[in-house]
C-alpha cells in the first residue's frame, strides 16, 4: 500500500516538473489568460462556468475547482464569462502578455430578473462534447416538491430521463436500466457506499451544504471508473469567503442548519452543516411501553474548510458523517457513512493545473439484541477505502487540452462478523472473513477542437485491480458446493485484473443552435453489492472481484441530437444508447447473501444489454421553468442458470418513463411547482400454478419477471411563499407547503399472494402501497 | 433464524406508513399440471405416509386433486418395500406399520403408474435422499414473551462440532401436532453455533394473535429432527414463499427447490427425530 503511494507520489512530482517547464509562450506569441471563476457575493467557486473570447469565438469552461485557462494569440479581446443564474461578466483586455484574471459573477437576484429582457446564451448543452450528462443546481432541486418536505437531490435525479427510482419513495436509482450498485456516488471525491437514510426513504445529502451535482449517464470522464452505469459527482459548498451567513430549515420530520463564513476574509472559509430528524423525540409521549423506549432517527453533519495560501495553492478539507439509529427494547441497529477528503489545488503555471486528493471513506453497520438472553448476539460489517489521486489539467491551446492522472485505492472489506454476547448466549463466533484489494488506475484524455464545428474527446483509462491477502478463497464445483479453500498471506497479491477502458466522444456543431454528438465508452466494475431486492437494505454488503468473480464490463454507444430554440430558452435533446454488458451478476434462487462465507457460490453470471431513447425538453428561463422527459428503454439479462437460460427483463427495466417537472413563478414572492411521473410498472414474477403440501398452498412460477405491476403514476405539488425582503434586515424566510402523491394513487410497493386463513383453499393477491397523500410544511431561513 | 428477526424489525419501520388491499390479477396460462409429492419418513416405527396430488392453476381455490392407483416402492440400500394406498385417504400411500428409517442409509422412492399430463402414457418419478442423525433433546423450555404476545419454545441440546447440521423443529401441545402445516415448520443450520451447547434458544412458537393458546399445565413436546441440506433449503424456500415480501430485502420469487425427478414438485425426506417435553408453568418474560 505505502509502496504504491510512494510510487504514485514520485510519478506525480515527475509529471509536474515535466509540464512545469518554462513557458515558451512569450516566443510563440500565445498569451494565456487564466484564473478562477466564482460567485462575486460569496466567493464560492463556480464549476462549469464558461469563458468566451468574443473576437475569436473560442472558449473554455471552469473545472471542478473553478479554475480556467485559455491560450490565445496576443491581442486585445473582449472576454465574456457566464453561468446559469448569474449575470454575464464582460471585460476588454489587452493580452500583450499572459495574465491572471479572477472573475466574480453576480448572481441574478429576484428583482433584477424581472426587468431582464433576454438572457445571454446558455448553450453549453450544444457546444460541449460531453453527452448523457445532467447537471442540476441546488436551486432547482429545492423547488421540486419533496416527500415530507425533505429536499432530496437523489429524488430530483430520479426525475431526469434515463433515471428512475428503484422502489416507491426510495433513494436507490437506476440509470439506463443498471442496478443501483452500478452508480458511483462521490461526495467531494469520496465514495458514498450507501446513499440512503431511514430504509431508503431519504438520501444522505443535505441540500444546504451542496454546491453542485452532475450525473454522467454514460460518458463518464476517463478520470473516473469502477462502475458500469453512472457517476454522480456531488460537490460540497466551499463556504462564503466574504461574510458569515446561515441557512436552515424546520421541516416536518427534520431540521437543519448550515453556517458558513470566512475565518480570514478571502483566505480561509469554513462551512458546517447538520441535520437531524426528530420524530423519535415524540416517542416518550407514546402510551405504549415498547414505543416509549424506542428510538428511530438519523442525522448527518458535514464540514468543509478551504484555505487559499496564495493564487497558486489552495487546500480543501471536507468531512461527512451520517448515521441512522433504530433502537427498541429488544433490538438495535446503527448504520452510516463517514468520508474525509483533503485536496490540494496547485497551479504549476498558467496552463497546468493539478489537484492532489487524499480520501478516506467508510460504511459500517452494527446490530444486536440486549445481553444476557440465551440467544443474545451482535453483528457487524464494514467497508473502508483509503486512496490517493493526482489529477492534472493541461490547457495547451484553446484547441487542445489534456487531462491525465494517477490514482491508487486500498479497500478493506469486512463482510460480516456475528457472535453471541454474554455468558448465556449459545451462539459462537461466525466470521465471514475479511478481504482486501488494491485498485490502481492511470488515465489520459485529450480534448481536441478541429475547426469551429468539430470537437473530439478521446482518452483511455488503464486500471489494475488486485486482490491481496490476507484472505481466503473458496473453490466451488459445478453445483456451487465448496470443494476446497486457499488462504493467502498478508500482503500477497493473489489475483490481478487489468482493464483498458477507451473513452471517445465527438461533437459536430451543425449550426450555432444545434449539434450532433456520439460517444463510446468502456467501463469495468470490480466492486459490487450483494443485493437482489428492489429497494435494497442497509445490510447489503459490497464484495470485490476475485479469482471466482470476473470484473463486470460494459460497452456503451450513444448518439444524440441537441437543439436549442428561442435564444436557448428552450433546450431539446434526443439521445439513443446501446449498452452491452458482460459478466453481469445475478443471484441464485432464494440466495443467502448475508453472513455467508460462501457468498460467491450464490452468484450466477451471464450477460446483459440495455438500449433506449431519451427525449428531453427543458425551459431554463422565464417565469415558467422545468422540463419534460420521456424515456423508452429495455434492459435484459441472459444468465444460463436463471429462468432456464431464457432471456428475461432486468429488475429495473421500465418500458415507458415520463417525468414532468414544472416551476411557475407567480410573482416575486410566490411560486408553484409540480411534478408528475408516469412509468410502466416494475417487472414481477407471478405464480401460474399452485400446489398444496400439508394444507399449505405453495406457488409455482413459470417465468422470471414475466409480468409487471400496475403502471406507476404520481403528482406532487408545492407552494413556496417568500417572506418580505427588507433591505436592512439580514433575515429572510420562506414557507414551503408540499403535497406528495396529490391524488393519492395507490402505487404498488409490494405484491403478495396470501392464503386465506378463514378459508385455506382460497388464495388471493394483496398489494401493499406506501404513502397515500402526504402533506408537509417546511420553513426555510437565511441570515 | 437470526436474520429473519432483523428483517422483521426493518419491516416494522416501513410498515408504519403502509396499507394493503386485495387486488384482482390476471395470471398467465397455467400450463400442464405437475405431480406433487410429499412424504417424511422418520426413525419412529410406524406407517409413514407419502401423498401424491396434482398442481392446479393458481386461483383454482379448491382442495387439490389427489393421485390414486400409483405404484410406490422405497429402497433403503438393504431392503425394498412397497407402499400401499390408504383406503380411507385417496392419494396417501403408507409404509408397513413396522417400518422405521435407519441413520446413515440412503433412500430411493420410485413412483410409477401415474399419468399426470393425461397423454395416455404413464410417467415415472423418483426421489433420492439419506437419513441424517439429529442432536439429542436434553430439555425443553416454554415461556410467554409479552413483548410480542406469544409462547416461545426453547431447546437444550448439544450440536456436534465435526458436522454441518440442519435441524427441523415441530411442536405438539398435549400430544397433538401443532405445527401441522408445512409453513409452520422451523429449520435452522448450525452456522452460528456449530459444536456448541444449546441452552434454551427459542426455536418454535405459539402465536397468541393467531389463537394458538398455551395454558398453564399443558404439556409441550418439541420434536427435533436431523435433516439434509436439501430439505433445509426446501423448508427455507417454503418459508420465504409463504412469508410477506417487501422490496427492501426480498429477492425475486422463485420455485421451491424439491428433490423429485421429472419436473414433479414437493419433497421426499427421511430424518432421525428426538423429542423432549415440558409442562408449561405459566412463566412470562418481558412483562
Amino acid at each position: 500500500m505505502f509502496r504504491n503511494f510512494f510510487i504514485l507520489a514520485v510519478s506525480i512530482c515527475t509529471a509536474g516538473s515535466l509540464f512545469a517547464l518554462p513557458d515558451h509562450d512569450e516566443k510563440t506569441a500565445r498569451k494565456i489568460i487564466s484564473g478562477h471563476i466564482s460567485d462575486a457575493e460569496s466567493g464560492e467557486s463556480l464549476i462549469g462556468a464558461t469563458l468566451l473570447v468574443k473576437e475569436l469565438g473560442v472558449g473554455t469552461v471552469s473545472n471542478s475547482y473553478g479554475f480556467y485557462s485559455i491560450a490565445v494569440p496576443a491581442g486585445t479581446y473582449t472576454l465574456v464569462s457566464s453561468y446559469i443564474g448569474y449575470h454575464d461578466f464582460e471585460k476588454e483586455m489587452d493580452l500583450s502578455k499572459s495574465q491572471r484574471l479572477e472573475i466574480g459573477l453576480m448572481p441574478e437576484s429576484e428583482e433584477l430578473e424581472e426587468i431582464q429582457v433576454l438572457g445571454e446564451r446558455k448553450d453549453q448543452n450544444i457546444t460541449q462534447v460531453e453527452m448523457g450528462v445532467e447537471k442540476l443546481q441546488t436551486k432547482t432541486i429545492k423547488s421540486i416538491p419533496a416527500l415530507m418536505g425533505e429536499v432530496d437531490l437523489i429524488k430530483a435525479i430520479q426525475l431526469l430521463p434515463g433515471v428512475h427510482s428503484t422502489a416507491e419513495g426510495g433513494s436507490g436509482f437506476s440509470v439506463r436500466g443498471g442496478s443501483p450498485d452500478q452508480n458511483l456516488i462521490l461526495l467531494d471525491e469520496a465514495t458514498v457506499y450507501n446513499a440512503s437514510h431511514l430504509m431508503g426513504f431519504f438520501s444522505v445529502f443535505n441540500n444546504d451544504a451542496i454546491k453542485d451535482l452532475k450525473l454522467y449517464k454514460g460518458d463518464v470522464p476517463a478520470q473516473y471508473g469502477g462502475r458500469l452505469a453512472s457517476l454522480l459527482d456531488v460537490r460540497m459548498k466551499d463556504g462564503n469567503a466574504k461574510k458569515f451567513e446561515g441557512t436552515g430549515g424546520i421541516g416536518t420530520i427534520s431540521s437543519r442548519l448550515t453556517l458558513e463564513g470566512p475565518l480570514k476574509e478571502d483566505q480561509t472559509t469554513l462551512l458546517l452543516s447538520g441535520r437531524r430528524t426528530y420524530m423519535d423525540l415524540f416517542m416518550p409521549l407514546a402510551s405504549e411501553e415498547e414505543v416509549k423506549d424506542s428510538r428511530l432517527y438519523f442525522y448527518d453533519a458535514s464540514l468543509k474548510l478551504s484555505h487559499r495560501f496564495n493564487e497558486n495553492n489552495r487546500l480543501f478539507v471536507s468531512a461527512y458523517l451520517g448515521r441512522d439509529v433504530m433502537r427498541s427494547e429488544f433490538f438495535q441497529i446503527g448504520f452510516g457513512n463517514k468520508t474525509l477528503t483533503a485536496r490540494w489545488n496547485h497551479i504549476f503555471n498558467q496552463k497546468l493545473f493539478m489537484n492532489l486528493t487524499a480520501v478516506w471513506s467508510r460504511y459500517d453497520y452494527e446490530l444486536g439484541t440486549p445481553e444476557d438472553e440465551p440467544d443474545s448476539w451482535i453483528w457487524e460489517s464494514d467497508l473502508e477505502d483509503l486512496g490517493l489521486k493526482a489529477d492534472f489539467g493541461y490547457y495547451i491551446t484553446p484547441e487542445h487540452s489534456l487531462k491525465f492522472g494517477l490514482q491508487s485505492f486500498h479497500h478493506a472489506f469486512n463482510p460480516g462478523m456475528a457472535m453471541g454476547v454474554g455468558d448465556q448466549s449459545f451462539f459462537g463466533e461466525y466470521l465471514v472473513g475479511k478481504n482486501y484489494a488494491l485498485e490502481h488506475a492511470g488515465y489520459l484524455s485529450h480534448q481536441h477542437q478541429l475547426g469551429d464545428k468539430l470537437v473530439m474527446k478521446y482518452g483511455v483509462r488503464v486500471s489494475l485491480f488486485q486482490n491481496i491477502g490476507k484472505g481466503t478463497v473458496y473453490d466451488y464445483d459445478d453445483n456451487y458446493a465448496v470443494v476446497d479453500s486457499t488462504t493467502y498471506a498478508s500482503g500477497e497479491v493473489y489475483q490481478n485484473y487489468w482493464g483498458v477502458e477507451p473513452r471517445f466522444g465527438i461533437n459536430y456543431l451543425v449550426a450555432p443552435d444545434w449539434s450532433i454528438k456520439f460517444n463510446y465508452n468502456r467501463s469495468q466494475q470490480t466492486i459490487q453489492q450483494a443485493s437482489n431486492s428492489a429497494a435494497g437494505s442497509p445490510l447489503d454488503i459490497w464484495f470485490p472481484a476475485s479469482p471466482n468473480i470476473k470484473p463486470q464490463l460494459a460497452d456503451q454507444f450513444a448518439l444524440g441530437v441537441f437543439r436549442n430554440f428561442q435564444n436557448d430558452w428552450y433546450q431539446a435533446s434526443v439521445e439513443v444508447y446501446y449498452k452491452d454488458m458482460q459478466n453481469t451478476i445475478d443471484f441464485a434462487d432464494h440466495a443467502d447473501l448475508l453472513l455467508n462465507k460462501y457468498l460467491e457460490g450464490e452468484l450466477r453470471v451471464g450477460d446483459s444489454r440495455a438500449y433506449g431513447a431519451e427525449f428531453l425538453l427543458k425551459k431554463t428561463e422565464g417565469n415558467l421553468t422545468g422540463w419534460l422527459g420521456y424515456t423508452l428503454s429495455r434492459t435484459e439479462r441472459t444468465i444460463p442458470e436463471i429462468n432456464n437460460g431464457k432471456t428475461y427483463v432486468a429488475p429495473f427495466d421500465k418500458t415507458h418513463d415520463i417525468s414532468t417537472v414544472l416551476n411557475y413563478r407567480l410573482n416575486r414572492r410566490v411560486s408553484l411547482s409540480a411534478n408528475w411521473i408516469y412509468s410502466t410498472g416494475q417487472p414481477v414474477t407471478l405464480p401460474v400454478q399452485r400446489y398444496e403440501i400439508n394444507g399449505t398452498v405453495l406457488p409455482y412460477y413459470s417465468e422470471r419477471n414475466g409480468a409487471r405491476y400496475d403502471d406507476y403514476h404520481r403528482l406532487d405539488l408545492a407552494l413556496t411563499l417568500q417572506g418580505r425582503n427588507k433591505r436592512n434586515r439580514a433575515w429572510s424566510g420562506e414557507w414551503v407547503f408540499s403535497i406528495y402523491n396529490a391524488y393519492s394513487r395507490k402505487n404498488t410497493w409490494a405484491l403478495n399472494f396470501v392464503q386465506d386463513t378463514e378459508n385455506p383453499t382460497e388464495t388471493y393477491a394483496e398489494k401493499t402501497y406506501l404513502f397515500p397523500i402526504i402533506p408537509a410544511v417546511t420553513y426555510n431561513f437565511k441570515f | 433464524m437470526k436474520r429473519k428477526h432483523i428483517l422483521f424489525y426493518l419491516l416494522i419501520g416501513t410498515l408504519l406508513f403502509s396499507c394493503t388491499e386485495r387486488v384482482d390479477f390476471e395470471l398467465d396460462e397455467a400450463g400442464e399440471p405437475r405431480l406433487v409429492v410429499f412424504g417424511e419418513i422418520t426413525s419412529d416405527t410406524m406407517a409413514h405416509a407419502v401423498s401424491l396430488s396434482k398442481s392446479a392453476p393458481y386461483f383454482y381455490n379448491q382442495p387439490p386433486q389427489m393421485v390414486s392407483d400409483a405404484q410406490l416402492t422405497l429402497f433403503d440400500g438393504v431392503e425394498s418395500i412397497v407402499l400401499s394406498e390408504d383406503p380411507e385417504r385417496p392419494g396417501v400411500y403408507l409404509t408397513p406399520n413396522d417400518y422405521s428409517g435407519v441413520v446413515g442409509r440412503s433412500y430411493r422412492l420410485d413412483i410409477a403408474g401415474v399419468d399426470i399430463n393425461a397423454d395416455g402414457e404413464a410417467e415415472t418419478y423418483y426421489a433420492e435422499t439419506e437419513m441424517r442423525a439429529t442432536a439429542p433433546v436434553h430439555g425443553v423450555g416454554v415461556v410467554y414473551n409479552a413483548s410480542w404476545d406469544g409462547w416461545e419454545v426453547g431447546v437444550f441440546s448439544q450440536d456436534p462440532s465435526e458436522t454441518e447440521d440442519y435441524y427441523l423443529f415441530k411442536i405438539y401441545r398435549n400430544g397433538v401436532l401443532y405445527t401441522d402445516s408445512i409453513h409452520n415448520y422451523r429449520v435452522v443450520d448450525d452456522r452460528f453455533f456449530n459444536g456448541n451447547e444449546i441452552t434454551g434458544a427459542y426455536v418454535q412458537y405459539f402465536d397468541e394473535e393467531k389463537d394458538e393458546i398455551v395454558e398453564e399445565g399443558d404439556t409441550i413436546t418439541l420434536e427435533m429432527a436431523g435433516i439434509t441440506k436439501a430439505y433445509h433449503d426446501f423448508i427455507v424456500g417454503v418459508n420465504i414463499e409463504t412469508g410477506p415480501k417487501a422490496p427492501l430485502f426480498s429477492g425475486p420469487p422463485a420455485n421451491i427447490p424439491g428433490n423429485i425427478s421429472n419436473g414433479a414438485l414437493g419433497f421426499f425426506a427421511v430424518m432421525e427425530v428426538a423429542r423432549g417435553s415440558t409442562v408449561y408453568n405459566g412463566a412470562v418474560v418481558h412483562d
